[in-house]
């Protein structure tokens, strides 16, 4: 047995303490990972607590809760402008504004220096101003909240493939992964029979405008089947002709399918997928780039397979004669991990540049999401508005450092 | 070599069918319906009727030569709800809503019936149009043309109950056109009321032959048309290739540049592992690596390039200079547009290799020839740009395969933000404007160019050190 103490999944989180960069590193991230949690009561037009018409309310509050189904507005707040109010009493935000809201009399691009027409300092726009009156900050806040949702949301996804299909190739490699002739059978039947129940007999639900359901729908009805049926035969199938085994070339199938996907420039496979979604949403987004970007954790899982298969201890393993799936997913992938944390760093980060990338553009986003990319792109409307180029960018450049450091870690000793 | 070769441009065909499927299949899916863009305009003919049917003729002959009646692929599987004449419905939008309805109810006689009985009814309609130009019956026409797309049953309920009263209005229209609306809304209520849902399990095969959208694509693609411009009918081909040569030329510059500057910082930084300029030279490219060009091109381009801060260099494009200009002058204008261009995408790819160069100078230093080689007593100078040096530069070369293509792709928003009409400018000024076959030609270019350059790197390296061909798979590890 592995002790679980020194699995590089324990001994990543004492290292990274070991240097004032990389402490720094993680307290950066832990903070961009707090704004993101917290950005409707960082940045927010409605206020946190307030008195209004005689009654308490608390407001940033109440509207996550009416997000999420568990409360509704009373009738006289459903399109209340709560900036527009008189309070008996309130605390504000310490940014007072909504991303989106607009400010009438601060627009066409208010200079954070400048002269500005705000109530009191705390309604001061701090970085400034686009051109119809939207709060940069309050942008900036609630883009950290899109950021990260894409950057750790997609590399999830992307880890979850690029684990399961590293280490087949790499563990079992070209030889090892063996099926009974009968399991073959019974997998290829359930692929085929997943397959049109999952894409053709549900053809309706894409022409009907439900693309995301169609396709995670089918990709999970299609494993399904196909994994039930390779149980299944295993069961019921026939002894003597089905207990024979084939091998499957996991580790070249595997390769060429990564090699293809490289072949790519990933931007550009990217802008053509996306620029046809129908209904672009966050989740459509996080799921198109996790599914193309796994290459690169399976690569490493895979090189870092190759050389803890030959070690003694899962020799040991295997001669005790423990199931291979239970060597690999107790014994041989913990040691792998080190590097998948590097290529899920750099992912994450990867991912962010990709997000930035594409709201700059306009291409694929939701039209009306706060992001950095989207409030960088305003500048190139106003060539005065230096704030608007500098701030977006210097987020996303401070964010993609700290998770490249992060990833470092790692690898230096 | 030759057998090794052979054996990389075997490896090379499935990728790039794979990859042709996909542009293939990604350019099914886009949105807009291509031939209704292009066809002539029938308003001028005066006969409604006349009108309506020249312009399901002229969508027909366009569709055929275009291809779109024809299957997508060698063979289909579908399920039994769908029609195999599908295909034969036009326009596009009809057919589309033919493939819905058939999708809710899966009873294709009821809803051929209903949609027979539709078209029947709108050419009633404008037979009637030109004599009897009333009200209602505009209003009645209106309804008829939005029940053509719409799958929605109350919707469609609420336009056949109102188009019942439209005709209460109006006596001409109540005696002519009564039998047909009647039949209309009666084949309706049927296909409602007999849906057979268990029809979308009953698979069906087909086989297409070559005569197919794919086969036909293909085939042009490897002649070399890779079609028309949706908004500017120009070929495809043309305009990439007019952009590529742009492209070429500032990721050239740029990647020339970015090793030119690489391979000195980088042996340096080796020779001198740990020291102060290594450290620092190592953060600095680390810092590097993690600025986003785009945000770096929307600073230059903001700053230096404004009248508004500091006017140092042209805003925009890539300059204009007569056919008759001097070299110098080309050079000149062409200098001052592409400086900032070159520097955003030089300094990605120069932190990547600079690393690289490194890395591979280190662990060649390390190795037992260098010190061999020191032992008989050769000069340092002789030891490392003699014996180290050029080994160090092997892995360059496999390099070079994947940092073309990616440079291309980096420089994508940068070209977008100085106008340089490149393909990345292209690219994305496409799929503002959905003109969907360049985007898709672009993408299966680049990837054809990314295979090719793949292999080229891989070739040279196998030929610069032999070893490579007896252990083929190794080189597949890289990209």
């Amino acid at each position: 047995m592995a002790s679980q103490g020194t699995t590089p999944r324990w001994a990543i989180l004492e290292k990274i303490n070991r240097r004032r960069s990389w402490r720094w590193a993680r307290r950066s991230f832990t903070a961009l990972v707090l704004v993101a949690v917290f950005a409707n009561f960082l940045a927010n037009n409605k206020p946190l607590i307030c008195q209004y018409q005689g009654q308490w309310y608390a407001p940033a509050f109440r509207a996550v809760a009416v997000d999420l189904g568990l409360l509704s507005w009373p009738a006289n707040m459903i399109n209340l402008r709560w900036e527009q109010q008189q309070f008996a009493w309130v605390i504000w935000p310490p940014v007072p504004y909504a991303p989106n809201q607009k400010d009438i009399y601060n627009n066409s691009f208010t200079s954070p220096f400048g002269q500005q027409t705000v109530a009191s300092l705390q309604f001061r726009h701090w970085l400034g101003t686009d051109n119809l009156g939207r709060d940069v900050l309050a942008g900036l806040i609630w883009g950290t909240r899109v950021a990260l949702l894409i950057g750790l949301g997609s590399m999830l996804i992307s880890t979850f493939i690029g684990l399961l299909l590293g280490s087949l190739a790499g563990y079992f490699g070209d030889r090892g992964l063996r099926l009974q002739r009968r399991q073959w059978l019974g997998a290829l039947v359930g692929l085929a029979i997943g397959g049109y129940l999952g894409f053709v007999a549900r053809q309706p639900l894409w022409d009907l405008d439900h693309q995301l359901r169609y396709v995670l729908g089918g990709l999970l009805l299609t494993a399904g089947f196909c994994l039930g049926g390779g149980w299944l035969a295993r069961k019921i199938g026939p002894k003597k002709w089905g207990q024979a085994t084939w091998s499957i070339p996991a580790d070249t199938l595997v390769m060429r399918a990564i090699e293809t996907i490289n072949a790519i420039p990933a931007l550009l496979l990217l802008l053509s997928i996306v620029a046809i979604v129908r209904q672009p949403s966050l989740l459509s987004i996080i799921i198109i780039i996790g599914l193309l970007r796994w290459t690169s954790i399976a690569r490493f899982v895979r090189g870092e397979l190759l050389r803890v298969r030959e070690l003694e201890y899962i020799a040991a393993a295997r001669v005790a004669g423990f199931a291979p799936l239970r060597i690999l997913w107790h014994h041989a992938l913990p040691n792998a991990l080190g590097p998948v944390y590097v290529a899920l760093a750099f992912g994450v980060s990867g991912a962010i540049l990709i997000e930035a990338g594409l709201s700059f553009l306009g291409i694929g986003m939701p039209a009306d999401l706060m992001t950095w990319g989207r409030l960088l792109s305003f500048s190139r409307q106003s060539p005065a508005a230096w704030w608007l180029a500098v701030f977006p960018g210097l987020a996303i450049f401070v964010t993609v450092t700290v998770l490249n450091i992060l990833g470092e870690v790692v690898n230096e000793d | 070599m030759v057998w090794y070769t052979l054996k990389r441009l075997g490896l090379m065909v499935p990728t790039l069918l794979v990859i042709s499927l996909l542009a293939f299949s990604l350019n099914q899916c886009t949105p807009g319906d291509a031939i209704a863009e292009k066809i002539p305009s029938t308003e001028n003919l005066r006969d409604p009727l006349v009108a309506y049917l020249t312009y399901q003729d002229n969508y027909r002959r366009l569709a055929h030569q275009s291809g779109m009646d024809q299957a997508l692929f060698y063979g289909s599987i579908s399920s039994a709800a769908y029609p195999d004449t599908l295909l034969r419905i036009m326009p596009l939008a009809r057919r589309q809503n033919a493939e819905r309805l058939s999708g809710l109810y899966g009873n294709w006689p009821a809803i051929q019936a209903y949609l027979d009985q539709l078209e029947l009814t709108i050419r009633q309609v404008l037979q009637l149009k030109a004599p009897h130009p009333s009200d209602p019956l505009i209003e009645t026409e209106r309804r008829l043309q939005q029940l053509v797309n719409q799958h929605d049953a109350p919707l469609i309920q609420q336009h056949l109950s109102s188009i019942t009263q439209q005709l209460l209005l109006d006596s001409v229209l109540q005696q002519t056109l009564t039998p047909a609306v009647t039949a209309l809304t009666t084949r309706y209520q049927y296909l409602i009321q007999h849906p057979l849902p268990y029809r979308h399990f009953l698979p069906t095969l087909r086989w297409n032959g070559t005569h197919n959208q794919y086969h036909h694509w293909l085939g042009q693609v490897l002649k070399g048309d890779l079609g028309t411009s949706l908004v500017s009918a120009q070929d495809v081909g043309e305009k990439i290739r007019k952009a590529l040569s742009w492209t070429l030329h500032l990721n050239g510059m740029a990647i020339f540049l970015a090793y030119l500057l690489a391979i000195p910082l980088g042996v340096y930084s080796a020779l001198y592992a740990g020291s102060r300029f290594d450290r620092w030279l190592s953060l600095g490219l680390f810092l590097l690596f993690a600025l986003p060009s785009f945000w770096v091109a929307t600073m230059l381009s903001k700053f230096l390039t404004s009248p508004d801060w500091f006017h140092l260099f042209p805003s925009m494009g890539v300059g204009e200079v007569s056919a008759t200009a001097s070299w110098w002058t080309v050079f000149t204008v062409r200098f001052a547009h592409f400086f900032l261009p070159i520097v955003c995408v030089t300094y990605g790819a120069l932190a990547y290799i600079t690393r690289q160069v490194r890395n591979s100078m280190l662990g060649i230093l390390q190795s037992d020839y260098i010190r061999t080689a020191r032992a008989k007593g050769l000069s340092e100078r002789q030891v490392i740009w003699k014996h180290a040096f050029p080994n160090a530069l092997f892995p360059l070369i496999t390099m070079f395969g994947s940092i073309l293509p990616a440079a291309i792709a980096g420089a994508l928003i940068v070209e977008l933000i100085f106008n340089i009409p490149g393909i990345g400018k292209l690219t994305i000024d496409s799929i503002y404007t959905k003109d969907w076959p360049i985007v898709y030609a672009l993408l299966l270019l680049t990837a054809i160019m990314t295979v090719v350059g793949i292999l080229l790197a891989d070739l040279l390296y196998a030929w610069a050190d032999p070893r490579v061909q007896l252990a083929g798979t190794k080189t597949n590890n890289h990209g």
